[in-house]
């Protein structure tokens, strides 16, 4: 008997593309829309996880852009502490959709600017990257000339970029009383907590399909050329407001920030989703690629993932281990990744 | 009896030929590239012993210690004049076109914190600063004086002079700058200051070098 299901390839069938097969010759997970040249500028934006696209990309010889590059003369380690060339541009962890939309609608003039600030002991520290400068600005006008040439950075980045990767991060949030969203909940990195000032927000399905669309929107009226690549970070929540157990919280976030990329993705050919969300917590690989946590991925996972990622664009992976003279060990470049929640471990 | 014992990078030598030039005796004189010595190619032992990765340099540092009659530099007794800590950055002019510090008039340009500036010259000399915070402990007068500007606009290497000024301070160092009076209302070295050679945008001339050095005698009450 005829049927659909005689004409689909191996990978649609779970026997032949999983359950046969050692999980590390589980493949063809990904099949690129469009193409990903090594010339065409890459922006890289989101949650930490999306650290490891740029640096993986800039290891194999593409364009990764650095829209706020650090002086020639910083050294390394003071780069990596004042958050340069972790993302395109020094915003710092883009968790939700709604903050991402909140920074294209600051940089693109389509909303205020906030002029919040945070100070603390003489420093000053910005509410929308409260741990972009270690130990916060000398002064409030520091500050903004600050956010504002970060915000000019994500407007040369969008202007210029033709593939903008954002890694979908969290569904849970917190705002001010004017709608401001906050990458961090005040208190945690810099700020003071204000129950009747600071609102937790646990984003739905709808919000934030409607604030990827508003992002997308901005960024396609700028540069009609940019194409999107999803991508949803696999690293569980540090820690959940929600009432919920951190596991279900985790859960619910995933399965809805999935769901979002899979929607958007099916209804654009010039939107892309990419599987490292699956790749390592998908239950057949079951957990191999997490640290005895099970919330960081170990520098192995990340290799894996990227080596997905190059192979499917038909291209030999490198790796994403940052090229030294001394190769740093695991540990090291695993605590390079910059992850702001993570302060809430310590709470 | 010599009255100052010089070491240091290129910017060092104007210095000594100042000191020949008012007939100041003196020991030392310029030791390596400054790129060298901002790159670390140099090991400071907890002994005072200084090995510079420049066979060259090592040549002059050994003969000028060997004049003063001693070992190491933490035996030195007259005061140790350098430019060391003030090394330009080779990317000043990049870094200029390209970014703007905090508080700076320019704003169509990369932004960087005055933090991340400072973090950024204090780390590239962390070696220097031990060095020299190490003679300082070790009883020996440190004058670190700044290079001559002269590239424009100064207002980047002012900032690295201001941030190393106050480092050098923390430790014990003596600073002695020189842009109020050797240079114009832009900042950049007066002609008469400008070194004679052909072809030499960085350096500054023997008369600069004397000025320094009378200035820095009266600083510390050396008679000439």
């Amino acid at each position: 008997m005829n049927n659909p299901y005689k004409q689909l390839p191996q990978t649609a069938f779970w026997r032949n593309a999983v359950a046969d097969k050692n999980l590390f010759q589980i493949a063809d997970l990904w099949r690129p829309k469009f193409k990903i040249s090594r010339a065409h500028p890459v922006v890289t934006a989101g949650s930490c996880f999306a650290q490891h696209i740029g640096r993986a990309l800039s290891k194999n010889g593409f364009h990764w852009l650095d829209a706020e590059p650090a002086p020639s003369f910083m050294p390394d380690d003071t780069r990596h502490k004042f958050n340069y060339g972790v993302f395109s541009f020094r915003t710092g962890n883009i968790y939700t959709a709604a903050l991402l939309r909140q920074w294209l609608e600051w940089a693109f003039n389509k909303k205020q600017v906030s002029p919040e600030v945070w100070e603390t002991g003489g420093r000053f520290y910005d509410p929308f990257r409260p741990a972009i400068e270690p130990d916060g600005f000398l002064s409030a006008e520091e500050l903004l000339r600050s956010r504002a040439a970060t915000l000019a950075a994500i407007r040369r980045a969008v202007e210029t970029g033709r593939l903008f990767v954002f890694t979908m991060g969290l569904t849970e949030s917190w705002e001010n009383a004017n709608g401001d969203i906050y990458p961090m909940c005040p208190g945690t990195h810099a700020g003071t907590f204000d129950q009747t000032l600071h609102i937790f927000k646990n984003y739905s399905y709808n919000r934030i399909l409607a604030d990827m669309r508003a992002s997308f929107a901005i960024i396609r009226e700028i540069n009609p050329r940019m194409r999107i690549l999803l991508t949803v970070s696999p690293v569980p929540l540090t820690a959940t407001a929600s009432n919920e157990h951190v596991l279900t919280a985790t859960t619910y976030s995933k399965s809805t920030l999935r769901a979002v990329a899979g929607d958007l993705t099916a209804g654009h050919a010039v939107i892309d989703y990419f599987p490292s969300y699956e790749i390592v917590s998908g239950f057949p690989f079951r957990g191999i690629f997490f640290l005895p946590n099970m919330r960081n991925v170990a520098s192995e996972g990340v290799d894996f993932v990227m080596g997905h990622f190059f192979k499917s664009l038909g291209v030999d992976s490198r790796g994403t281990r940052p090229a030294s003279k001394q190769s740093p060990s695991i540990k090291q470049f695993e605590a390079d990744v910059v992850c702001d929640e993570e302060v809430l471990d310590a709470q | 009896m010599s009255k100052l014992f010089f070491f240091g990078d290129s910017h060092t030598g104007a210095l000594k030929r100042g000191a020949q030039a008012i007939g100041l005796p003196h020991y030392g004189s310029a030791t390596m590239r400054g790129t060298l010595w901002l790159n670390g190619a140099f090991e400071f032992s907890s002994s005072g012993v200084l090995a510079i990765h420049e066979e060259q340099g090592t040549d002059l540092l050994n003969a000028s210690l060997a004049a003063a009659g001693v070992k190491s530099l933490f035996e030195l007794r007259v005061p140790v004049v350098t430019t060391l800590p003030f090394l330009p950055e080779r990317d000043l002019v990049s870094f200029t076109a390209n970014h703007t510090i905090s508080l700076d008039a320019e704003f169509n340009r990369v932004f960087v914190s005055a933090a991340a500036f400072r973090a950024s010259i204090v780390q590239r000399r962390a070696k220097l600063f031990h060095m020299l915070g190490s003679l300082v402990d070790h009883g020996v007068s440190v004058n670190a004086v700044t290079p001559p500007s002269r590239f424009a606009p100064a207002t980047v290497a002012f900032r690295l002079h201001d941030v190393v000024a106050d480092e050098l301070a923390q430790i014990g160092v003596k600073v002695h700058l020189t842009r109020d009076w050797s240079t114009d209302e832009a900042g950049i070295l007066l002609k008469q200051y400008e070194t004679h050679k052909v072809g030499d945008f960085v350096h500054a001339s023997n008369s600069y070098g004397a000025d320094v050095i009378l200035r820095l005698c009266a600083a510390l009450a050396i008679q000439i």
